[in-house]
């Protein structure tokens, strides 16, 4: 009910049948994160009814130690970074909208508070319900209690049971699905670019049989516990930040890719080193992050290169600009163009299937123009990182606890309560997204022109891939053929003011080019009425299917 | 404290309905892939790893939900509080800093990704670098700390059977039998799969609880 309280009223235009059912899914699977609290507060003990004298581990009231609290906020810095993992980057291409992108990311906000809560308050209930038993998994102890209780309990007790393995086994099939992806699209076929849908898709189910065989040799081989293992992922992640944030996000002039991936390179070095030669050796390490002091690595060696790339660049002669041109304009007849030309042959990767134009930070740009994103206000990013800094409990390290403490620890409920501004930040972030993408300006764009590479691909013309890198003729037919009728429409008026026979055809033709049928329209927009008014009844450029083929 | 034999039966029922459950899920996920490609609505890779891009809300929130809420929630959260207290609260902040990162730059991955059709995380960084180099750099960072991952979720797919099941804690049969219905799943249905049997488990939930309430 509290999900679709929060989501109704800026969804309710979208608001479908479909994503009612899926917000009532998504209340079931948290059904059972609130079900086991009550279930232990009404049959145990709830942490209102704690002491802190007769709590079995009266040092669980004490104050974080410095070394936690440096390490909580170094990792919440690096775990902005996510968002680079495969897994999630698979899930924002494969949705049909961002519609349905910002009802996922309503219930993600709200689903902290019926997660990661209740997580918590059922270990800590279980440290009283067990009396500090010592146990291998604490989890599956707590939950035989709720089976000796019977009725309900016992349900809910196999419900957690059963989740329990289900939430392992949907991570593991993700990632085996992700690594399978990246191991079949960007190595093997590179190496084997003319292969067959049927031969590339055996060559998905090796890669995940190699990846799953690898895993499962590191995972029962592997002694220092999951954290251990998870303690090496997050940091080395994290490198692959500072390229996707400047490609997102610089603008007009652009960054080499030599520079960043200098940077990357000998930061992954470094936090391999430092977690295998020195975390892992020492009893003791001082409490840095080798994620975040990476990343700091990173960064600064890119600044570095680039900088004096740049200067280098002022030296050359204007003879040898000249001659730079030249190449430059050699290579456009025939290859996309370069960002940076004059690189090794190894170094240029094939490129056809992404159209013929390089994508520069301009387009990046101007394709989100008059998109309400987050990352783009410098405001978000400030609030995001203060807010998540705050949650940390900024406090003198093992100071015991406060004398007959009821409940659970005072700075506990601190940083509960902080985690109330990240939470409305993130709340207003969510609800200011769009629910699509704007509707291309038809008017707008006779009067200034558009480019034809800021027009999205429809579904159809997404799923056209035949080889490796074959050009996707569907969609270059469809720009080219509204360059030229942009160029037509701009000579009629240079010709006749007045709106011509002529002229009102084209325009209708380009509109029909502009928004054509398919089914991922929900992404731009346009409804069905939007092309109902459309009289001309052309909605895909005529494209000869035996040369796509090829 | 270990599950009793009579504890036990419960699981012994809602384990197998939960995998044939998966494997209807499996086997309607290859129906609707097979169909995406017949129709030409979807080339073959596309169909299997981006589930023909067609995920209506349902089942977009349900796949994001599982890839962020991992079994780690489930049962390392509860294990964490129970050996280290309250400190686990740390866990709160981290999800929102992911959440900050992932809604922030989605938007962006999203456009570009429908303006250049990058189908796979690394596309978009060889579109936009156009350099080999950085290109198989980002390819490395991406698939070895997800391999990491992975060996992690063995590692806890093993702990959380043999502890339910009282085997001994360094069997490594049972982790091997479930990985192999887990490939096999995956190479009957794709990414579809992978989603739909986050459903299939809510399912299984919900006839798990019908039963043993009675």
């Amino acid at each position: 009910m509290v999900l679709i309280i929060f989501i109704c009223p800026f969804q309710l235009p979208f608001f479908s049948s479909v994503a009612l059912t899926d917000t009532i899914q998504a209340v079931i699977m948290m059904f059972s994160f609130i079900a086991i609290p009550a279930v232990l507060s009404r049959s145990y003990y709830s942490w209102s009814e704690l002491d802190s004298n007769t709590y079995p581990r009266p040092d669980f009231y004490d104050t974080p130690s410095t070394d936690f609290q440096l390490g909580m906020w170094q990792t919440s810095m690096i775990l902005i970074s996510y968002f680079t993992l495969p897994q999630y980057v698979q899930r924002i291409y494969a949705t049909e909208s961002i519609q349905n992108l910002k009802i996922s990311f309503s219930i993600l906000t709200l689903s902290v508070w019926f997660t990661m809560l209740p997580a918590v308050y059922i270990g800590t209930i279980g440290v009283q319900i067990l009396n500090n038993e010592d146990t291998s998994s604490p989890f599956t102890s707590i939950v035989a209690t709720l089976l000796d209780l019977g009725g309900f309990a016992r349900a809910l007790g196999y419900i957690a049971l059963t989740a329990s393995l289900a939430a392992i086994m949907s991570t593991t099939d993700s990632l085996v699905i992700s690594i399978s992806q990246l191991l079949t699209v960007e190595v093997l076929y590179p190496i084997w670019p003319n292969a067959s849908p049927r031969k590339i898709s055996w060559a998905g189910r090796l890669a995940s049989l190699v990846a799953s065989g690898i895993a499962l040799c590191i995972g029962l081989v592997w002694k220092n516990g999951i954290t251990g293992l998870v303690s090496i992922q997050f940091p080395l992640s994290t490198q692959a930040m500072p390229a996707f944030l400047l490609g997102l996000y610089t603008k007009n002039r652009d960054i080499h890719p030599w520079c960043i991936a200098s940077g990357a390179i000998f930061s992954t070095i470094y936090v391999i080193a430092i977690m295998f030669g020195y975390i892992g050796r020492e009893d003791n390490p001082v409490p840095i992050d080798a994620g975040l002091t990476g990343l700091a690595i990173n960064v600064v060696l890119i600044a570095l290169l680039e900088v004096s790339r740049r200067m280098l660049n002022i030296s050359i002669s204007s003879e040898e600009q000249k001659k730079k041109a030249d190449n430059e304009e050699e290579e456009l007849e025939t290859t996309p163009s370069l960002l940076f030309p004059n690189r090794p042959k190894w170094d240029t990767p094939a490129l056809n299937r992404f159209g013929k134009t390089p994508l520069t930070s301009h387009l990046i740009w101007k394709s989100m123009e008059g998109i309400n994103e987050p990352f783009a206000n410098p405001w978000y990013v400030f609030l995001a990182l203060v807010s998540v800094s705050i949650c940390v409990p900024i406090l003198p390290s093992n100071l015991p606890t406060i004398e007959n403490q009821e409940g659970i620890p005072w700075w506990a409920q601190k940083m509960i309560y902080m985690n109330i501004l990240p939470f409305v930040i993130l709340v207003v972030a969510v609800k200011n997204m769009p629910t699509s993408f704007p509707v291309i300006n038809e008017e707008k764009i006779q009067k200034e022109g558009i480019d034809p590479d800021l027009v999205e691909l429809t579904l159809h013309e997404k799923g056209m891939r035949q080889s490796y890198d074959g050009t996707n003729v569907l969609v270059e037919q469809r720009r080219s053929s509204i360059t030229e009728l942009l160029s037509s429409l701009e000579s009629d008026k240079v010709v006749d003011n007045e709106d011509s026979l002529e002229r009102a055809k084209s325009r209708r033709k380009l509109s029909a080019l502009l928004h054509p049928l398919d089914e991922s329209e929900s992404d731009r927009g346009i409804t069905d009425s939007d092309n109902k008014d459309d009289e001309v009844g052309i909605h895909e450029p005529v494209v000869d299917e035996e040369n796509m083929d090829e | 404290m270990a599950l009793t034999e009579d504890q036990l039966l419960g699981l012994y029922i809602c384990i197998p309905v939960y995998f044939v459950l998966l494997g209807a899920a499996a086997f309607w996920a290859h129906k609707r892939m097979e169909r995406l490609v017949h129709d030409k609505v979807s080339d073959q890779l596309s169909a299997h790893y981006l589930g023909g891009q067609t995920f209506g809300p349902l089942l977009t929130a349900g796949t994001v939900f599982a890839s962020i809420f991992s079994g780690y929630t489930v049962v390392g959260i509860p294990n964490e509080a129970y050996s280290k207290g309250w400190t686990s609260l740390r866990w709160m902040p981290y999800l929102f800093s992911i959440f900050f990162g992932y809604f922030g730059t989605a938007l962006r991955l999203r456009k570009a990704s429908n303006i250049r059709n990058h189908q796979t995380p690394v596309d978009f960084i060889t579109d936009r670098y156009q350099s080999q180099l950085l290109r198989y750099t980002i390819v490395f960072l991406q698939i070895l700390p997800a391999i990491i991952f992975l060996s992690a979720q063995v590692a806890a797919l093993k702990n959380a059977f043999n502890a339910m099941f009282n085997l001994d804690p360094d069997a490594v049969y049972p982790v091997i039998i479930m990985m192999i219905i887990i490939l096999l799943f995956e190479w009957i249905g794709g990414l579809r799969y992978v989603i739909v049997y986050t459903f299939s488990r809510i399912l299984s939930f919900v006839c798990c609880a019908y039963d043993m309430s009675y």
